[in-house]
C-alpha cells in the first residue's frame, strides 16, 4: 500500500511521450547548405495505417512520410523537423544515416556526436554517404519490407555479408575516427536507373499514395545502388573508392566470411573462385625510422564457376589458384597503397604499429599519419583451392 | 542481532563496488590501452594492505568492529569513531545516490525530476536499511545473478564483434594516467568503510571476506576492462557508460538491445550499497547510543541524506568539484584505515563480549 | 466474520461464569442432566435417552446428526440390556460397566460438565449412571462429512488422488497410512474458546527441529480467537510477521505433499473443518514444486520448474513491464513488434497505461465472476469475456490487441503457480503502477523493494528465500531449479534446518509439548 502510495502521489513527476505521439524515425538523410549556412535534415519516420483496418500494417499504403527541417545545427535542424511532423522523434528504430556531400567536407564526429551522443538512438542504424544530397535519396521509396528505409538497410548489410562493402555502425565509424588520422570510411549510395519495382509518389514528403497515385519514370525506375565509399582522414573526406577499394578496407578491418570474385585467365577463361575462411594477419616491423607493414591474406577457396575453361577439374585448381592470388593482391594493393600514401589509415595500421612497435609508436605519436604515408606495405595472398566446384573431386 | 556469513558479504561488496564502477568513473579514467589493466592490478594490491589495520582489528578483538572497540575502550573515543566513521560513509553515501540518479538521467528516464529520482532511492534504501543487513545482503544474490545473466548473454551476442588487434602487450604508456587510473579505483573502495562498521556482525572469521572479495573483484574489473578494449577499442575514451554502450550493442531474440538490463542491475546495485551504508550508520548509532531500536535513527539519517543529495544533485558543477574531491580518497584513508591503525594503538588487549558462535 | 472478543452481552469471561461453579458430576442423574441441558441452553439438538440396566437408572445424551446410530444401537444399548452379573451399588456396576465393557476405542471417564460438554459436541454419546459420579464418553462419532476425493488443487497427474477431507481424525489417519513410522507424532490440542476445534500438530521426531515444534505449539496455546473456522485463521498467528505479499506457510489439500513435507524436518498442522493442512516453515522456492515434478523424469521436471519460475515471474511484471517500454523505452522492442504496437495504438481511446490498468481490472472481475458463479451458468462468463471483453472491445478500439493479449498471457501465467495467486495478482498491479509512472526506474525500486522484503523475512528461523540466499549451493543443485534422479536423492538427505542461514528460534529448552488429549 505504501509502494502505492508513494508511486501514485509521484505521477506527473516523470513526464512521458505516449507512443501514439512518437515519429518512429526509419532513416534520416543530412545535408549542408552552403549558400544558407544551415543544415538540413530529411527524415522518413512510419506511417501508421488508418486504413487496412483492425491495427494492421496496410503494404498498399506509402509505409513512410517525409519530414524536413532546416538549422544552424544539426539538433535544432532535427528540432525543426520534428515539429513539422507533430511528433517527438524516436531515434530508436532508425537504420540508416546518410551524410551528404557538402556535410562531408566538415568533420565527421561532429555530425555523428548527434546520435551517438543519444543513448536511444539505434546503435546499429548503418551510416552511410550520399554521391550527391541525402534528401535526393530519401525521396525515392520502396514498398517491400515493413518499410522503406529497410531496402537501404539491406543493401549495404548484404554488402557486407558478401565481404564487399564494410558495415558502418555509428560507433564502428566514431572508433576509426579516435587514430591520430581521424580516418573513416563510408559506404556509397547512388542514384540509378534501372528496372526495378520503385515507384515516385507524386509529391515529395509522401502522404498516402494509392495505386492510381504512382508515378513510373519514362527513362526507367530510379533506384538507389551502393557504388563503393567514401574515405575520410582528418574528419573530413579525402577521396571515393571504387568497389575494390571498398573490398579492400573491409579485408583489412573485418573478418570477411566469404567472398567472390572472377579471375581473368585470358583466352575467354573467367573462372570465378569463393573464398571461405579468410585469415589475416598484419605484422610492422621498423628499422631506422621507416615502417613496413607485410599484410597477409590465407584462405581456402572453390571455383565456383569454370568460366569457360577447358581443363579438366584436376588441372583447374592448379591452374587458378596463383592467378587468383594475383587478382586479389591487385585489388587490395590498387586501394591500399594510394590511399595510404595519402596518410590516411582506414586499414587499422595505427593499430598494429601501436601492437607491434609500441616504442616507436609512442615515440611518433603525432606524426603517425607521415609515418603511415612513408611506410612500405607490402601484401601476400595464400588461397588453397580445395573444391573445384561441379563435377569437382 | 542476525549474523550473516562472509560469502554473502563478499558478493555485496562485489555488486557495490561494480555499482560504483559502471557508475561513478569519469571518462577521464576509463581510457583505451593498457594502463588500465595495470592500474586495477596495482590497484588491488593497494587495497589489500589497505585492508590491514581492519584485519588486525577483527582478529585481536574477536571480530569487534573498531567502533566497537573504540566505544568500549572509552565512551568519547567511541562516539568520535562512530561520527568519523559516519561522515566517511555519508560522503560515500551521497556519491553513490547522486551517480545513480545521473545514470538514470542519463540512461533511462531523461526528464525524471532530480527530487524524484533521488527521493525514490533513498526511500527505497532507507526501507532496506529498516529491512536489516540480512535483508540487504541477501538481495545482492538477486543482483548478482542478473549481473551474471547480463555479462552471459553479451558473450553470447557480442563475440563476434570482438576485434583481438584492440589488445596490444604493454604496461604503462602514459604515466600521468596510470596515476590518475589507480587512485581513482582506490578512491572507489568505500567498502572499506562498509567493513569497518559491520565486522561483529559476521558469523566467523570476517577477515575471510577480504581475502575472497579482493581477488574476485581483481578478476571482474580486468575481464570487464578486457570487455571494453576488446570490443570498444579507442571508442572507449570517448564514452562514458561503456558496459552500458556495449549492452546496446546486443542484440537477443527477445530485446532488440540489452541497455535496459544493464541499467537494471547498476540501480539495483546502487540501491543496495546505499541501504547498506544507511544500515551502517544505524548500527553506529545504536553502538554510541546503546539502544538497540535504530528505525528512527534511519529514518532521520535517511531523511538528511535526501537534503545532502538535492543541495550537490541538482548542480552537476558542484558535483563535479564534490566528486573529485572524493577521487582522492581521503575518505578511504581516514575511515578505512586512520580509525582503525587509531583502535588498535589504543585499544587494550582484552577478551571483547562478542563471542562468534 | 467478526471474531471480536468483547460481545455487548456475552463476554468471554462471562462465558467462563456459566460453566464457573461446582462444575463437577453430582451423584445424580437427573441433576447431571438437567445440568447438562441448561448449559447447552435448551438446545434442540440435544437428545437425552433414559433406559435401565440390570435396574440401575442410566442416561445417554447425544448430540444430534453427531453420532453413529447404529453404533449406538449395537455397542451400547444391546450390551448393556445384557448387562453383567447383578452389581447393586449403582457407582460400582458403572465402573465395570467402563472397565470390563470396552464399548469402543475411544472411550473416557468424564468427570466434570466442561469436559462433558465439550464431548458431546465433538459428536460423542456420553453415559451417565444414577449414583455415579463420572460418566462415559464413548467415541462413536458418526456425523455426515465428505468423502475422500481428489483435492480440487494441486492436482497432479501421476501422484496420488486422495485429498484432505474436513475431519481431523480422517486426515491424521491418512497421514499415518503414508508414514508407518514410530518417529511420526501427533499431538492433539484444541483451538479456539468457543468452537474449540480440534488441531493435530504432526512431525517426525528425529528430524524436526524441537525449537519449531515448541514455538508452534505455544503460538496454538496463545491463540486468542474464539472460533476457528478454518486453518486460514491460525495462519496470521502462524508466521513470523503478518506479511501482505508471500505467506510463510504453506497449505496443502495432498496427503502425500504434507508427509513429504514432513519429512524434510518440518511440522504440520491438520485443522479439523478444513482439507487444508498448514506445513512449516515453507520457503518461497517450494510454491514452484509440486508432487509431479518427483513421478516425472528429472529432465521433464526441471523444465517444467523453470518454465512455473517465468511463469510466476512474467505473469507479475509482464504487464507492468509493457506499459514501460511503450512509454519510456520502445528502443527495447523490436522494430517490426514495436510498429505492430505503434499502429494499434493509434486507433485506441485510451492510452496505455491505462488499458492495462482497465484490462487488469476487467479480468479480475470477469475471474471472481467466474468463480462464484453456478457451474450452470459459469459457461456464460467465459463467453462473455471471450467475445466481449477480447474481440469487441479491440475491434471497437476501445482496448488495442497487444494489451488484451498480454493480460490474458499473465493471466494464464499466474494460474501455472496457484499458490502465488494472490501475490501475483497484487504485485501485477504495483508494476503496473511503477511501470506506468516511471518506467524501468519504477519497476526496478518496486522490484528491490520486494527483494528487500522478502529476504527478510525467516521462516521460523529458515530464511525465506533459501537456497537462494542465502545460497546453498547444494540444494540448488540437490532440487530447487532441478531435481536429481531417485537414485541421488536416496543417497542423501536434507533438512529445511540444513539450509544456510539457519538461525535459532527463541526457544531454549526442548519440551515435547505433552499430549493434551487424546481423543
Amino acid at each position: 500500500m505504501l509502494t502505492l502510495t508513494v508511486t501514485i502521489t509521484l505521477v506527473g513527476c516523470v513526464s512521458y511521450v505516449d507512443l501514439s505521439d512518437r515519429a518512429i524515425v526509419q532513416a534520416i538523410g543530412i545535408d549542408y547548405l552552403p549558400d544558407k549556412k544551415v543544415y538540413r535534415i530529411s527524415m522518413q519516420y512510419f506511417n501508421q495505417s488508418s486504413e487496412g483496418g483492425q491495427n494492421q500494417i496496410d503494404k498498399t499504403q506509402d509505409n513512410v512520410l517525409k519530414s524536413v527541417g532546416e538549422g544552424e545545427s544539426i539538433f535544432e535542424a532535427a528540432k525543426n523537423a520534428s515539429m513539422l511532423t507533430g511528433k517527438d522523434l524516436l531515434l530508436s528504430e532508425n537504420r540508416l544515416i546518410i551524410i551528404g556531400k557538402e556535410l562531408r567536407k566538415y568533420k565527421l564526429c561532429d555530425t555523428l556526436e548527434f546520435f551517438v551522443g543519444n543513448y536511444h538512438s539505434h546503435p546499429q542504424a548503418y551510416v552511410a554517404a550520399a554521391e550527391d544530397t541525402a534528401e535526393e535519396l530519401l525521396d525515392i521509396r520502396f514498398k517491400e519490407g515493413s518499410t522503406s528505409s529497410q531496402r537501404l538497410a539491406n543493401l549495404i548489410h548484404n554488402a557486407s555479408v558478401e565481404s564487399r562493402n564494410e558495415s558502418t555502425y555509428p560507433y564502428q565509424v566514431m572508433t576509426m575516427l579516435c587514430t591520430s588520422t581521424e580516418s573513416a570510411f563510408l559506404p556509397l549510395l547512388t542514384t540509378a536507373t534501372l528496372k526495378t519495382d520503385v515507384t515516385i509518389p507524386k509529391e515529395t514528403g509522401g502522404g498516402k499514395g494509392n495505386g492510381g497515385g504512382e508515378e513510373q519514370s519514362e527513362d526507367g525506375e530510379k533506384t538507389i545502388i551502393l557504388d563503393g565509399g567514401v574515405v575520410f582522414k582528418g574528419g573530413k573526406e579525402l577521396c571515393r573508392v571504387d568497389d575494390d577499394g571498398a573490398m579492400a578496407i573491409f579485408f583489412m578491418n573485418d573478418t570477411p566470411s566469404e567472398y567472390s570474385f572472377t579471375v581473368p585467365l585470358g583466352q575467354n577463361a573467367m573462372p570465378s573462385v569463393t573464398l571461405i575462411e579468410v585469415t589475416r594477419s598484419i605484422k610492422a616491423t621498423e628499422y631506422n625510422g621507416k615502417v613496413k607493414f607485410d599484410v597477409t591474406f590465407s584462405a581456402s577457396g572453390k571455383i565456383g564457376t569454370k568460366g569457360g575453361m577447358k581443363e579438366d577439374d584436376k588441372k583447374a585448381a592448379e591452374k587458378v589458384a596463383e592467378p587468383a592470388e594475383r587478382e586479389l593482391k591487385r585489388k587490395i594493393e590498387s586501394s591500399l597503397i594510394p590511399i595510404a600514401e595519402k596518410g590516411c589509415d582506414v586499414f587499422g595500421l595505427e593499430n598494429t604499429l601501436r601492437r607491434c612497435c609500441n616504442r616507436f609508436y609512442r615515440e611518433n605519436m603525432d606524426r603517425v599519419g607521415e609515418i603511415i604515408a612513408e611506410s612500405e606495405i607490402e601484401v601476400n595472398v595464400n588461397i588453397d583451392i580445395f573444391s573445384q566446384g561441379i563435377g569437382g573431386a | 542481532m542476525s549474523r550473516i556469513s562472509n560469502r554473502q558479504l563478499v558478493i555485496t561488496f562485489l555488486a557495490c563496488r561494480l555499482s560504483a564502477e559502471m557508475m561513478t568513473p569519469s571518462a577521464e579514467t576509463v581510457l583505451y590501452g593498457p594502463d588500465r589493466f595495470t592500474a586495477i592490478f596495482l590497484a588491488k594490491i593497494i587495497a589489500a594492505l589497505l585492508y590491514i589495520p581492519l584485519i588486525l582489528v577483527t582478529l585481536r578483538f574477536k571480530g569487534d568492529s573498531p567502533v566497537t572497540c573504540a566505544f568500549r575502550r572509552n565512551k568519547v573515543f567511541g562516539v568520535a569513531v562512530g561520527v568519523i566513521l559516519a561522515v566517511t560513509l555519508t560522503a560515500a553515501a551521497v556519491q553513490t545516490v547522486i551517480s545513480v540518479e545521473h545514470y538514470i538521467t542519463d540512461t533511462l528516464l531523461n526528464n525524471i525530476l532530480t527530487i524524484s529520482g533521488i527521493a525514490v532511492l533513498v526511500a527505497v534504501s532507507v526501507y532496506g536499511a529498516l529491512k536489516g543487513l540480512s535483508a540487504v545482503t541477501r538481495s545482492s544474490v538477486f543482483a548478482a545473478a542478473v549481473f551474471g545473466l547480463l555479462i552471459f548473454l553479451i558473450g553470447v551476442t557480442m563475440w563476434d564483434k570482438v576485434n583481438p588487434d584492440f589488445i596490444y602487450p604493454a604496461f604503462i604508456e602514459d604515466g600521468r594516467y596510470f596515476v590518475k587510473c589507480t587512485l581513482s579505483e582506490i578512491s572507489m573502495n568505500s567498502e572499506i568503510l562498509i567493513f569497518a562498521v559491520i565486522t561483529d556482525e559476521i558469523r566467523s572469521k570476517p577477515h575471510k571476506t577480504v581475502l575472497y572479495y579482493l581477488p574476485l573483484l581483481l578478476v571482474i574489473l580486468e575481464f570487464l576492462n578486457l570487455l571494453y578494449n576488446l570490443i570498444l577499442g579507442p571508442y572507449m575514451s570517448k564514452i562514458e557508460y561503456p558496459l552500458y554502450i556495449i549492452a546496446s550493442l546486443s542484440d537477443i531474440v527477445i530485446f532488440r538491445r540489452l541497455d535496459g538490463i544493464d541499467a537494471i542491475v547498476w540501480l539495483m546495485c546502487g540501491i543496495i550499497k546505499t541501504a547498506l551504508i544507511i544500515y551502517c550508520v544505524g548500527r553506529i548509532y545504536s553502538v554510541c547510543s546503546k539502544k538497540p531500536d535504530t528505525k528512527k535513527a534511519v529514518v532521520v539519517y535517511g531523511a538528511f541524506i535526501f537534503m545532502l543529495c538535492m543541495v550537490l544533485g541538482s548542480d552537476r558543477t558542484v558535483y563535479e568539484q564534490f566528486r573529485s574531491v572524493m577521487s582522492g580518497g581521503i575518505h578511504i584513508l581516514l575511515g578505512g584505515v586512520l580509525i582503525p591503525l587509531t583502535v588498535l594503538v589504543a585499544g587494550r588487549k582484552k577478551q571483547s563480549g562478542g563471542e562468534k558462535k | 466474520m467478526s471474531n471480536s472478543k468483547k460481545l455487548p452481552d456475552l463476554s468471554e469471561k462471562s462465558v467462563e461464569s456459566i460453566n464457573s461453579g461446582d462444575s463437577r458430576l453430582a451423584a445424580n442423574l437427573n441433576i447431571n442432566c438437567s445440568e447438562v441441558r441448561r448449559l447447552m441452553n435448551n438446545s434442540s439438538d440435544l437428545i437425552i435417552k433414559y433406559f435401565s440396566s440390570d435396574g440401575h437408572r442410566m442416561a445417554v445424551i447425544t448430540c444430534e446428526g453427531m453420532i453413529g446410530k447404529a453404533e449406538l444401537a449395537n455397542l451400547i444399548f444391546r450390551p448393556l440390556v445384557s448387562a453383567p452379573p447383578k452389581i447393586q451399588d449403582d457407582n460400582e456396576f458403572f465402573t465395570k460397566v467402563c472397565s470390563d465393557m470396552p464399548i469402543a476405542e475411544e472411550q473416557k471417564q468424564v468427570y466434570d460438565y466442561d469436559s462433558l460438554c465439550l464431548y458431546i459436541m465433538s459428536g460423542f454419546a456420553v453415559l451417565l449412571c444414577d449414583g455415579a459420579e463420572f460418566g462415559i464418553a464413548i467415541g462413536i462419532q458418526g456425523f455426515a462429512h465428505r468423502s475422500i476425493d481428489e483435492p480440487s488443487t494441486h492436482i497432479n497427474l501421476r501422484a496420488s488422488r486422495e485429498g484432505f477431507i474436513e475431519v481431523v481424525r480422517t486426515n491424521v489417519a491418512m497421514v499415518r497410512r503414508r508414514m508407518k513410522s514410530p518417529t511420526l507424532k501427533t499431538i492433539m490440542m484444541t483451538v479456539g474458546e468457543r468452537s474449540k476445534t480440534d488441531v493435530s500438530v504432526c512431525y517426525l521426531t528425529d528430524k524436526a527441529d524441537m525449537n519449531i515444534v515448541n514455538a508452534v505449539t505455544d503460538k496454538l496455546k496463545n491463540i486468542p480467537l474464539n472460533t476457528i473456522a478454518g486453518g486460514e485463521y491460525l495462519q496470521s498467528f502462524l508466521e513470523d510477521d503478518d506479511s501482505v505479499l508471500f505467506s510463510q506457510i504453506y497449505a496443502t489439500e495432498r496427503p502425500d505433499v504434507f508427509v513429504s513435507k514432513l519429512y524434510e524436518g518440518r511440522v504440520g498442522i491438520i485443522v479439523d473443518g478444513t482439507p487444508f493442512a498448514l506445513v512449516l516453515p515453507c520457503l518461497f522456492a517450494e510454491n514452484f514444486v509440486t508432487m509431479d515434478d518427483y513421478t516425472h523424469k528429472p529432465y521433464f521436471s526441471a523444465f517444467l520448474r523453470i518454465i512455473r519460475f517465468f511463469a510466476f515471474i512474467a505473469g507479475a511484471v509482464l504487464p507492468g513491464l509493457y506499459v514501460a517500454l511503450c512509454n519510456f523505452h520502445p528502443e527495447m522492442f523490436r522494430s517490426a513488434l514495436l510498429l505492430n504496437i505503434y499502429s494499434s495504438e493509434q486507433t485506441t481511446a485510451y492510452p496505455v497505461f491505462g488499458e492495462c490498468l482497465i484490462m487488469y481490472i476487467l479480468y479480475e472481475i470477469m475471474r471472481e465472476a467466474g468463480l462464484r458463479l453456478p457451474q450452470s451458468i459459469g459457461h456464460a462468463v467465459s463467453i462473455v469475456g471471450g467475445l466481449v471483453i477480447g474481440e469487441i472491445s479491440v475491434s471497437a478500439g476501445l482496448m488495442s490487441a497487444p494489451v488484451v493479449l498480454i493480460i490474458a498471457a499473465t493471466g494464464l501465467c499466474s494460474f501455472a503457480v496457484p499458490d502465488l495467486y494472490d501475490s501475483c495478482m497484487i504485485l501485477r498491479l504495483v508494476f503496473i503502477v511503477a511501470g506506468g509512472t516511471f518506467g524501468l526506474f519504477g519497476i526496478t525500486a518496486v522490484g528491490v523493494v520486494i527483494f528487500f522484503r522478502m529476504c527478510s523475512k525467516n521462516s521460523y528461523g529458515v530464511p525465506y528465500t533459501a537456497p537462494f540466499a542465502p545460497v546453498t549451493l547444494k540444494s540448488i543443485i540437490r532440487d530447487t531449479f532441478r531435481r536429481e534422479s531417485w537414485k541421488k536423492l536416496s543417497d542423501t538427505d536434507m533438512t529445511v534446518q540444513q539450509l544456510s542461514g539457519k538461525a535459532k528460534s527463541g526457544h531454549d529448552t526442548e519440551r515435547t509439548g505433552g499430549n493434551e488429549q487424546d481423543k
